[in-house]
This record gives structure tokens, C-alpha cells and sequence, in this order.
């Protein structure tokens, strides 16, 4: 069990991010994304993880892959600049619907058994809350002119490995080891981007903001998820969602100076920190002395 | 001492004989409702091949009738939040969407035309159970166990079955390295006439 675990997790994003990226780089002619080769690398694992997801989905993490699939469709043909994906107004708005619908569909069950205003209203609310600071944010990431700056794609890459990492950890010991399972997994494939990038990338495969809406949306949907159905504290949920909204601001914003740079920084590490300190805490308040499994 | 003695013994033979004499008799048509507080589902499932880890269900609720011309006819609903295996934090995530996701799928059901046959000497009734949104035919094996009026004047009819499911046929496969598969689930149901 652990092997696979450290397999699933560590081994095979790592490897399989490194070789798909070497095979593509020799063999495109167009600028690869590696954003997008993370996700792609992750797809398998999730299935795997999942001991395959079910179709038609029936359980919420089972939608997480449709939501990958359209919204790569939207990454691959804003590459190659197909007719109305070449606008970036229109891939945003595209990418933003498309997080809102798998925002509902995702969390729907859970909002709608037996509701009432009285015993919903809060969840509604969170719930609203949480799917428009996503689009926003979404939106945000597509809006800066995809593909144009690969800097932003190795940061973003970075700071998404740092985020999905500590979300992960967050999730494991919150209640849910396989939502866990599958952050870990997702973010050592953006560790392994970010690597491959900085030591072995040329001019043509490098982390373009490209892959970075769909990324975004993902982690973002995952957060909403383990919300609702982990009962992820809110307090985490929203450090989390500072620390996402950060992460995008760091990595696409440039007129920062240095001094804005590492207190930004500061306070995106601060949040995760504390989100993860406040998990421990609160485990340690509940704790019993033996494991459970 | 003797006559105490004497007097325990008669009401012990008094006792057996009217618990067989209900035991065998058919449950009495009408409409019966699941009383709570005397039924219990309980489940066993392996733990790493070392041994059995015994689980139940508190929240169950349900009925069934028994009409002597039309189809009978047995309903249970399990809230599946209600899990409880003696440890806090494990069933916080036997809730979660790694095992029964609670929260989407908040009722695990039984349904059964309630048709007993025998097969091979053993009582058995087919059903659907439904568990994580996935409906499949199960067969349980039943035991009837006494019937007939408490001692507060209310008719009430027993029952126990078991049954053994594979969680990975509703889609629950998470750990199956460490968990097993197979589920032993064990319901006993007090009913009560309305």
C-alpha cells in the first residue's frame, strides 16, 4: 500500500511528467505546454487512484476529468489559435462557464438534499462565495494573454506545487486521504514541470500560462469539494483560497518590485502555514492514541 | 429455596414453549414499521488480514407489509452518516467520498418484494440495495424470530439477515489493499403492527 502510494504520488508524476516532456520537445514543432502536460500526466493517475472514475459520473469526484478534458479542449485549441479560441475574451468566458457549471454540478447533491433556507443558507452562501472567487480568479488567469510569457508559466508551476502540496496535506488529514492522494499526485507533476523547465526545457517546452487556467480550475474545484464533502474547515478553506489567489497574482503580476515580491510570498507561505498548523491543532484536539488503520 | 427453584423452572418452560408456538407461525398480515431502537445493521470487513473490524449503523428506519392477496413488500433506509465504529476520526472518513460520501449519497436502501423462498433449507429474500447511487440485487438470508404481542400490547415481529456484499461493485474501491472487499453485514429488525 505504501509503495503505491509513493508510486502514485511521487514516482510516476515525476517520470512520466520528465519523459512526455523530453518525446514532445523533439517532436512538436509548436511550443509545448507544460502546464498542460502536468495535467495530462495526472489524468492516468487519477484514474488510477479512483480505480477508475465512474461513467456516467455518479459521485462528485467523478466529474473532476470531464472538467479536465473541456477545459483542456479549450487550452489545446487557444495553442493553435483555432477560429474562436484565438480570442482570449472568448476562451475566458469559456473557462469561466465552464468552472461555474462544474462548480454546481460538483456540489449540487449536497445542496439541494433537503434544503431549506434555514439548514442551507450558510452552505449556499460559502458555496457562492467560494465559485465566484474561483471564476474570478479563472478569469484573471486566462485574461493574461495566454501563452506569452513563460516565466509566468514556470512560477505559476512552482507556486502551484507549493499549494496543491500544502492542500493536499490539509485534505489527508482532514478526513479524505484519496482527495489527499490526488493533490499530492497533481502537485508533484507541477514540481516536476517546474524542474524540467529550470534544468532540461529549451525555447519550446516551457510552463506557458497556457495550461495555468485549467490548473487553477482544478485546484479551485477540488478546494469547493473537499468543502462540502469533507467538511474542510472554513478558516483552511478560505487561507487556501488567499493563498491560490496570491499564487496567481505572483506568478502573472510583474510590475512588482522586489520588496512587494517577498512580502507577497511572505504572506502566501504565512497562509498555508497557518492552514496546516490550525489542521494539526485541531487533529490534535481530537486525537486518540491509536491509528485507525 | 426449593419452591423458588421449582417456580423459575416453570416459568422458563412457559416461556420456551409460547416463544416456539410464535416462531412458528406466519408473520400476521398488515403494515409494520421498523422500530429503531430494537434493529441494527451491523457490518464486519477485514483489516489487513489481521482481523475483522465491526461496524453499525444507528439511524434505520423503514417497513414492511405482509398482504395475504397482494405482494408484500419491505422498504429499510440507512443514513449512512450514521456509521459508527467505536473511532471518532475514522468514521469522519468512512463519510467521506474515499468511502461512503455521506454528504451526496446521505441514504443507503434496501427494497424487496419481500418473497421468501427456501433454498437449500435457508430462507432467503431478494432486494435491491442501493449504496452509493449504485442499484444491485442482493440476497439475504433470513431467520424469523418471534412473533406476537410485547409485554405493552404491541404486535411486533422479528427478524435477522445476512448477507455478504462486495463494496467494489457500488464503486467504493478505495484501500482495498488494506481493507477487504467483502462485507459481512448482519440486520436485525424488530417491527412493530400499526
Amino acid at each position: 500500500m505504501i509503495l503505491s502510494l509513493l508510486l502514485t504520488t511521487l514516482i510516476v508524476p515525476v517520470f512520466a511528467v520528465a519523459g512526455l516532456s523530453y518525446v514532445l520537445q523533439r517532436s512538436l514543432s509548436q511550443q509545448v505546454s507544460l502546464s498542460l502536460i502536468a495535467i495530462v500526466t495526472w489524468l492516468p493517475l487519477y484514474a488510477w487512484i479512483m480505480q477508475w472514475p465512474g461513467f456516467p459520473p455518479k459521485q462528485a469526484l467523478d466529474w473532476l476529468w470531464i472538467y479536465v478534458f473541456f477545459s483542456s479542449l479549450s487550452t489545446v485549441l487557444s495553442t493553435i489559435k483555432v477560429r474562436v479560441f484565438s480570442n482570449v475574451k472568448a476562451v475566458m468566458m469559456y473557462q469561466v462557464t465552464l468552472f461555474l457549471t462544474a462548480c454546481l454540478v460538483i456540489i449540487w447533491p449536497a445542496i439541494s438534499y433537503r434544503a431549506s433556507l434555514s439548514s442551507h443558507g450558510l452552505i449556499w452562501l460559502e458555496s457562492l462565495f467560494l465559485g465566484l472567487v474561483g471564476a474570478y480568479i479563472v478569469g484573471k488567469v486566462v485574461n493574461h494573454k495566454a501563452g506569452e510569457n513563460q516565466t509566468a508559466g514556470m512560477l505559476g508551476s512552482l507556486y502551484l506545487w507549493v499549494v496543491t502540496g500544502a492542500l493536499g496535506l490539509i485534505v489527508m488529514m482532514t478526513g479524505s486521504l484519496l482527495i489527499g492522494t490526488l493533490l499530492i499526485a497533481l502537485s508533484s507533476a507541477y514540481l516536476a514541470v517546474a524542474v524540467y523547465a529550470k534544468f532540461f526545457g529549451g525555447t519550446k517546452a516551457q510552463p506557458t500560462t497556457n495550461g495555468l487556467p485549467m490548473s487553477y480550475g482544478l485546484i479551485l474545484l477540488i478546494l469547493l469539494l473537499s468543502r462540502i464533502y469533507v467538511d474542510l474547515d472554513f478558516i483552511n478553506t478560505v487561507l487556501v483560497l488567499i493563498s491560490i489567489g496570491l499564487s496567481r497574482y505572483l506568478s502573472l503580476k510583474h510590475h512588482l518590485n522586489l520588496a512587494q515580491e517577498r512580502w507577497t510570498q511572505f504572506i502566501l507561505v504565512i497562509c498555508l502555514e497557518m492552514a496546516i498548523g490550525y489542521t494539526v491543532f485541531i487533529e490534535m484536539l481530537n486525537q486518540s492514541n491509536n491509528g485507525y488503520y | 429455596m426449593k419452591f423458588l427453584s421449582i417456580l423459575f423452572a416453570a416459568g422458563a418452560l412457559a416461556t420456551s414453549v409460547s416463544h416456539t408456538a410464535l416462531s412458528s407461525e406466519l408473520t400476521s398480515p398488515g403494515e409494520y414499521a421498523i422500530d429503531q431502537g430494537h434493529s441494527s445493521v451491523t457490518f464486519e470487513v477485514d483489516h489487513l488480514g489481521f482481523a475483522k473490524v465491526v461496524g453499525r449503523f444507528n439511524d434505520l428506519s423503514g417497513n414492511f407489509t405482509v398482504a395475504p392477496n397482494k405482494p408484500s413488500s419491505l422498504n429499510v433506509t440507512i443514513q449512512s452518516a450514521s456509521i459508527d465504529t467505536n473511532h471518532d476520526k475514522r468514521d469522519d472518513h468512512l463519510r467521506s467520498p474515499d468511502f461512503f460520501n455521506a454528504k451526496q449519497f446521505p441514504t443507503i436502501t434496501f427494497s424487496s418484494p419481500l418473497d421468501i423462498k427456501t433454498v437449500s433449507g435457508q430462507a432467503v429474500v431478494k432486494g435491491n440495495l442501493t449504496l452509493l447511487g449504485v442499484s444491485k440485487p442482493i440476497v439475504l438470508n433470513i431467520k424469523k424470530g418471534n412473533e406476537g404481542k410485547d409485554p405493552w400490547g404491541l404486535y411486533r415481529a422479528g427478524y435477522t439477515a445476512t448477507t455478504t456484499i462486495k463494496r467494489s461493485d457500488y464503486g467504493m474501491n478505495f484501500m482495498q489493499g488494506g481493507l477487504g472487499d467483502d462485507i459481512q453485514v448482519t440486520i436485525n429488525i424488530e417491527a412493530v403492527k400499526q
